[in-house]
């Protein structure tokens, strides 16, 4: 069991924490449409403690990575950021992953639906090292997450192109940030020791207070890569498994020889992706849609639910379906059949809203 | 199927498929049509295209579609659908407008 290490020791007034396949993380400090709402409009710090690490050398491990994970980390240039997925033997996907390459460095950040052992066995051939338990990563995500970070490490924060790594001091500490996140805001994950965890946290969150910081958890997380449309590997993912019709086609390289379920996943690609995962919206005031909801076009049934929630951007509940290719498509008008009732939905485009930090201008802070 | 859904499916696939091929053929992308999903971002996480990619992308659609899309609209590159969206908004305004764009 690994626990939260961002508070070690100390109580969080109202946190509640959660299991996820054996890592222990914050689910929510409070309300989390608060929480999501600090994140659109302002910042937000997670303690991405359910983040498992691993840290290797360049020269020795980017190779045999480039042989486990779908995306093409041989080519990945110093100082930059993969963003790509690990799927098992028969191709399905079991950790959403960032490969961070910084210097000698190399660095991979999974996020996972199967316990840690499972990740650990598939890199088992890969020369890098499991630090999850010496390591504390948090998320600065939203409009103004350059704020603190600017103010705590300097200027040169606002430079860094996403999916960027660099090293950087914060309050005498040496930490990696990588310009990343999975929220549609600014993102930054911050990597730092487990002993300065608390320190760091701490300082992150005095930084931000004139930014309107407030902390977050894996709930508010779950909301904001929804309707942000962010692969979500704990909802969606853990439902559907297939990468093909999440459309994570851009997670991986078909062109690579050998990757962890490339030969099932070219498979199913040869003969035709037969669903695809679509976004729909409730109507105006309806709520009660659940995971594993039937989903009607016409009186026929078409699919079913596979993540759903609270949308601030919508004001609506939405969700992901998971629905017949023929009949996946935005514009739509489907009946969902809920355990209140029928409930009337329309298949929507993914974000359906315009994050607030793609009207910021970094150049310009 | 409702024939009106089947209008609407045929409308839409029909400007999907060309802003795919679009985008797979100016930005020499390793994909076929079928491996876009129509939510997969144009920017950042997703296609990962920069700003240039991203002009050329705006030239594509308005060359392609007739439409011009304002300097600075980098909120409708958000995915494939977003940029549907904008298409067909434009369409059926055009049609209703007496076809001015």
């Amino acid at each position: 069991m690994t626990a939260s290490r961002a508070t070690p020791g100390r109580s969080v007034a109202g946190a509640v924490t959660t299991d996820r396949d054996g890592a222990t993380g914050i689910a929510r400090y409070g309300d989390v449409d608060a929480e999501v709402r600090a994140v659109r409009e302002a910042v937000g710090l997670m303690d991405a403690s359910h983040v498992m690490v691993f840290k290797g050398t360049v020269d020795d491990a980017i190779y045999p990575l480039d042989e486990v994970f779908a995306g093409n980390v041989a080519n990945l240039r110093y100082g930059r950021v993969l963003h790509t997925l690990l799927a098992d033997d028969a191709g399905l996907v079991i950790a959403d992953a960032y490969i961070a390459c910084n210097d000698d460095e190399i660095l991979v950040l999974c996020e996972a639906c199967v316990p840690r052992a499972e990740v650990a066995r598939l890199l088992a051939g890969c020369p890098v090292a499991d630090v999850t338990d010496d390591v504390t990563v948090f998320c600065l995500d939203g409009p103004k997450a350059w704020g603190p970070l600017r103010d705590l490490a300097g200027r040169d924060i606002l430079g860094m192109p996403y999916l960027s790594v660099e090293n950087h001091v914060l309050d005498g500490a040496p930490v990696q940030i990588l310009r990343a996140g999975k929220t549609a805001e600014f993102g930054y994950w911050i990597v730092a020791a487990a002993a300065d965890a608390a320190k760091a946290h701490d300082r992150l969150m005095a930084a931000g207070a004139r930014y309107g910081i407030a902390p977050y958890g894996l709930d508010a997380l779950d909301l904001l890569k929804l309707d942000g449309r962010f692969f979500n590997v704990n909802r969606e993912g853990r439902v559907v498994r297939d990468p093909l019709p999440l459309g994570l086609q851009w997670m991986m390289d078909f062109q690579k020889e050998r990757w962890s379920g490339r030969d099932a996943v070219l498979a199913r690609r040869a003969a035709g992706v037969a669903h695809k995962v679509v976004g729909f919206a409730l109507a105006a005031g309806q709520r009660g849609v659940r995971v594993g909801d039937v989903v009607r076009l016409d009186g026929e049934v078409v699919g079913e639910v596979v993540a759903c929630g609270w949308s601030l951007g919508l004001g609506r509940e939405m969700g992901l379906a998971l629905l017949e290719r023929a009949v996946a498509w935005a514009g739509l008008d489907f009946v969902v059949d809920a355990a209140t009732g029928p409930l009337s939905a329309t298949s929507i485009s993914l974000p359906p809203f315009v994050p607030a930090s793609l009207m910021v201008k970094l150049d310009e802070v | 199927m409702d024939p009106r859904t089947t209008s609407i499916i045929s409308e839409r696939a029909g400007v999907v498929a060309r802003i795919k091929r679009n985008l797979i053929t100016r930005l020499s992308l390793p994909y076929t049509e079928e491996d876009l999903h129509e939510d997969v971002s144009l920017l950042g996480s997703g296609l990962g295209l920069d700003s240039l990619d991203a002009l050329e992308v705006v030239l594509g659609v308005e060359q392609e579609f007739g439409v011009k899309i304002e300097e600075g609209n980098i909120a409708l590159l958000r995915s494939i659908n977003t940029l549907v969206d904008y298409v067909l908004e434009k369409g059926a305004a055009a049609a209703a407008g007496g076809g001015a764009r």
